[in-house]
């Protein structure tokens, strides 16, 4: 009853409408854990925004109380203007896909999918046609007779996000939908996944703890931790730009020198000062984190451990004019402490005085001549070197 | 989901159920306990009857005796079967199984009128004993009759609880005991045999509870001279109205019923760990 | 086959030792029920059908089995209603009350037979429930129920809780999500609860032993009663009647099986 009304009037699926919008919204669970600490959030219409975390960060809560399957403590949440915050879920007019997919196992795959169309005042030509229309979308035509048994994962993954998207919902919901394919299925449906979003214009909401997903595929991603989102941004930005020692770690691998701050834009590290962006905090305990493929061999050290960054050149060892390392503003020695081939490149594992390790990615085109135990120095650009807060020790370790 | 109103449905739901079990059943059985603490007089009086009448302690000493031994012997026949059961493919197992379900399903009372056929005097036993040398064995109307006849009706609720026990262990747990050396015997004795261990308890209660509570195989095979605690509950109420002293023995077998439960159920529970945790569910 | 799956031939010979208890003593009732003579002998003397005549035409057995049908059927359809709703409300409450509630259903599963019979016996007498249908129905449904409410509570536990937020979520009220997702998730257990719930009433013989009269007995009742007084082979026929259909019962799901991963899902 109400969902016709809600529904009657829908746009063409081009149509970019649709926002969520939360503001402070907090869930409290009975156990009295948190599992929500005061969210604010928009999503714009069309969007395609990520919730990354590890698990137990807040993002799965998150989008239940957006679903409406959790009711949040406090807060308010908005779909496409409207506030939702006492609906139930029958009434938020949303997609959801579901971790395992929750196909109703006695159904075919076109009763699944007709399922969310009841109820919405269509003829039984629109309804057939709408099934017809959204099989063809997610690549299904002529398996609509099949029970979700009979399908591989990675059809009943379709099968879900068809019938998610079947009646038209402004907004789809994702939980972890790609969680249970094997690896060369998830890139295969991350793929379709983009495409469909581009196709059917409505926001998309995705949980995820893999990073590579979320880069791959967002608009935006929200960072959760702890319950509390740490971080928004656009890939790239949460990549290059990382705003905390947790976010750097959590999304792509990182070198961190932890030292106190000198100034703005200068790390004291040991005896020496690194340099890099000047827009962070300029005192107390921070680190500098550098991306592996930001790091550079610009040379080997001596025996006694001594950098000698000129002297490698003359041994032959590296010659750092070559791999266009000469303007390296900060230089590090470490020691190698493991090689991995990985194709595209290859990995260094090294050791840092401080007793860190951290990671080099090394083009395979020339490759550098190092071996397992070598001492060497490794140089960045101040440009890919970002200042983080370092968090207080009893804090880090929880 | 867990709103107010969502718990109201739910108790809207169970609460039929409920009511007609708590009136029906629970009350008069509450009703049954609260009269052998209340007639003739409040007090313990019942209680002091039945510990101090010879044949009372007589029938639920015989009575426990006979409920021990017939959990052994099929604890002695399911384990073995149970464990063949896990052991073959689908096919064997749903025939094994079938022969344990169709006594399970069948009736009660035709698995002791067979019984009666089987154990009367000149019988097909009786033969197969006089043929052994054994004449004049009496089995109808004897306490081996009725334990014999005990133990083959409680099979099935042996069988069953072992055979799920034991289609749930791992059985390459046994593969990687052997690859560390252990003998086949000593890969059971360690690996296997623990891990059965709450089928075996669960199986064990069930039938030790099932047998102190039985009525109809004792009454019908066995003889009022021997009888079981069940025949003298029935004798005090059918025949002398004694209510009292009915409810008095009731509560006794009530009371070794829940002990028995609550040690195995505990006991299953020590030996499962982390088999059912609750808490705040958050996965994301 | 390994190690670890080779069954030795010691282990095999109990196995087969064990069939033939569970299942040969179910049998001998088989030759008995045609029997010529009034006698119990076995193997009988000579072949008949009249204790099969018998059964179906004298009205002290007919009215007998015509009663537990119906009592059978009737109780069947409450504790299959009361049961289902009662399991659907625990599911759905979850935690220490609905442990507690769980508990007081099953009860009159894990009280001693006897004890159950007595009990209900010394009370019904007082509401005048002995003697008449009522009390049967009412004793037979609080000792049936405790099997509906743990098949479909199985049921319920291993259905995939996000169905019903899928249908939530597709827009569909508790109404249509309960007919068009829980229930048909959760019919295979309430169909086995409601086959329990008949089979325990059709073969109830003690609480009924209490309750009835020579005016109205259940088939079980009846047949307690034969083998008491008299040497009637009808009894045997009776047995040989239930014990076919209980294996066309235990067989049916092996032949109507239709979904064989079953097992695959559960492990």
């Amino acid at each position: 009853m109400t969902d016709r009304s809600a529904t009657a009037a829908q746009p063409a699926p081009t149509t970019r409408t649709g926002g969520v919008r939360l503001d402070r919204v907090t869930k409290r669970f009975r156990s009295g854990t948190i599992g929500v600490d005061d969210v604010s959030l928009t999503v714009e219409p069309g969007e395609f925004v990520t919730f990354l975390g590890p698990s137990g960060s807040g993002k799965t809560t998150t989008l239940n109380t957006i679903a409406g399957f959790a009711k949040p403590s406090s807060g308010r949440i908005e779909i496409a203007g409207a506030d939702v915050t006492a609906l139930p879920p029958s009434k938020r007019n949303l997609g959801v896909v579901f971790q395992n997919y929750a196909l109703f196992p006695h159904m075919t795959v076109r009763e699944n999918i007709a399922f969310g169309l009841h109820g919405r005042g269509l003829s039984k030509a629109e309804i057939g046609a709408r099934i017809e229309e959204s099989l063809a979308m997610v690549r299904l035509d002529g398996l609509g007779d099949r029970t979700p048994k009979q399908i591989s994962g990675g059809q009943q993954q379709r099968v879900a996000l068809a019938r998610a998207l079947v009646y038209r919902p402004p907004v789809l919901l994702m939980d972890e939908p790609l969680g249970a394919l094997d690896k060369a299925l998830r890139d295969r449906m991350q793929v379709e996944i983009s495409r469909i979003h581009r196709e059917v214009g409505t926001t998309f909401l995705f949980v995820t703890h893999d990073q590579g997903e979320a880069l791959g595929l967002s608009d935006r991603i929200v960072l959760f931790d702890r319950g509390r989102v740490v971080q928004v941004g656009t890939p790239a930005e949460l990549y290059e730009r990382p705003a905390s020692l947790f976010a750097a770690e959590f999304l792509g691998e990182s070198n961190v020198f932890r030292g106190e701050l000198a100034g703005p834009g200068a790390l004291r590290f040991g005896e020496q000062t690194l340099r890099c962006m000047g827009d962070g905090p300029a005192s107390g305990s921070a680190a500098v984190v550098v991306r592996p493929e930001r790091l550079r061999l610009v040379g080997t050290a001596d025996a006694s451990g001594r950098a000698d960054a000129s002297g490698g050149a003359a041994r032959g060892a590296i010659d750092p004019a070559a791999r266009g390392a000469a303007g390296a503003e900060n230089r590090v020695e470490a020691r190698v402490v493991n090689i991995a081939y990985f194709g595209a490149f290859r990995r260094v594992t090294l050791r840092y005085a401080d007793g860190s390790s951290g990671l080099l990615h090394d083009g395979v085109d020339a490759p550098a001549p190092i071996a397992l135990g070598d001492p060497v120095v490794v140089g960045w650009d101040a440009e890919h070197a970002v200042v983080v807060p370092v968090p207080a020790p009893a804090e880090h370790a929880a | 989901m867990s709103s107010a109103r969502s718990r109201g449905w739910a108790v809207l739901l169970l609460l039929p159920a409920l009511v007609v079990v708590l009136v029906f059943f629970v009350y008069p059985v509450f009703a049954l306990s609260a009269r052998s603490f209340l007639e003739p007089t409040p007090g313990f009086s019942q209680y002091v009857d039945l510990v101090t009448n010879e044949t009372t302690v007589t029938i639920l000493v015989r009575t426990l005796v006979v409920a021990l031994l017939v959990t052994v012997v099929t604890l002695l026949l399911a384990y073995p079967y149970a464990y063949l059961m896990s052991l073959f493919g689908p096919g064997m197992r749903t025939f094994l199984l079938f022969l344990v379900l169709l006594p399970f399903w069948s009736s009660l009372m035709a698995r002791t009128f067979a019984w009666i056929v089987l154990l009367q005097p000149s019988g097909p036993v009786a033969g197969f004993l006089g043929f052994l040398g054994l004449d004049g064995v009496k089995l109808l109307g004897s306490q081996l009759g009725v334990t014999i006849a005990m133990t083959q009706v409680l099979l099935p609720f042996m069988v069953l609880p072992l055979f799920n026990t034991m289609t749930g262990i791992d059985r390459r747990l046994l593969s990687a005991a052997h690859s560390m050396g252990a003998s086949r015997f000593r890969a059971f004795r360690t690996v296997y045999l623990p891990l059965s261990v709450p089928g075996v308890a669960a199986g064990s209660v069930l039938v030790f509870i099932l047998s102190l509570g039985f009525w109809v195989t004792p009454r019908l095979i066995g003889s009022p001279q021997q009888s079981l605690v069940g025949q003298l509950i029935e004798t005090k109420v059918g025949k002398l109205l004694d209510f009292p002293g009915a409810g008095a023995i009731s509560v006794v077998l009530l009371v070794i019923t829940v002990v028995l439960l609550l040690a195995v159920g505990g006991g299953v529970r020590a030996l499962v760990p982390g088999a059912k945790t609750d808490g705040g569910r958050d996965d994301g | 086959m390994d190690e670890t799956t080779r069954a030795g031939w010691g282990l095999r010979l109990w196995a087969i030792l064990v069939a033939v208890l569970l299942v040969a003593p179910l049998l001998v009732v088989v030759p008995i029920s045609f029997a010529e003579k009034r006698s119990f002998k076995f193997p009988p003397d000579g072949l008949s059908v009249d204790w099969y005549v018998n059964l179906f035409t004298d009205q002290r057995w007919t009215s007998a089995i015509g009663t537990s049908i119906l009592v059978g059927v009737l109780v069947t359809l409450i504790c299959t209603v009361l049961g289902t709703a009662a399991a659907l409300g625990i599911h759905r409450l979850g935690g220490r009350v609905a442990a507690l509630v769980t508990g007081v259903l099953v009860a009159p599963m894990i009280v001693p037979g006897i004890v159950s019979a007595v009990a209900i016996y010394s009370v019904y007498l007082r509401w005048q429930l002995t003697g008449n249908l009522l009390g049967f129905l009412l004793a037979h449904t609080v000792l049936a129920i405790p099997f509906v409410i743990v098949t479909v509570t199985s049921s319920l536990s291993t259905t995939d809780p996000m169905l019903e937020r899928a249908a939530a979520s597709l827009g569909a009220g508790p109404w249509r999500t309960f007919v068009r997702v829980t229930l048909p998730a959760i019919a295979p257990g309430v169909g086995a609860g409601a086959l329990f719930a008949f089979v325990t009433s059709f073969d109830e013989v003690v609480a009924a032993s209490f309750l009835q009269s020579p005016a109205i007995r259940t088939l079980p009742i009846e047949m307690f009663v034969s083998v008491t007084n008299e040497v009637d082979p009808t009894i045997a026929a009776v047995s040989t009647v239930i014990l076919a259909l209980t294996t066309a019962i235990v067989l049916l799901p092996a032949f109507t099986r239709r979904r064989p991963s079953q097992k695959a899902s559960s492990s």
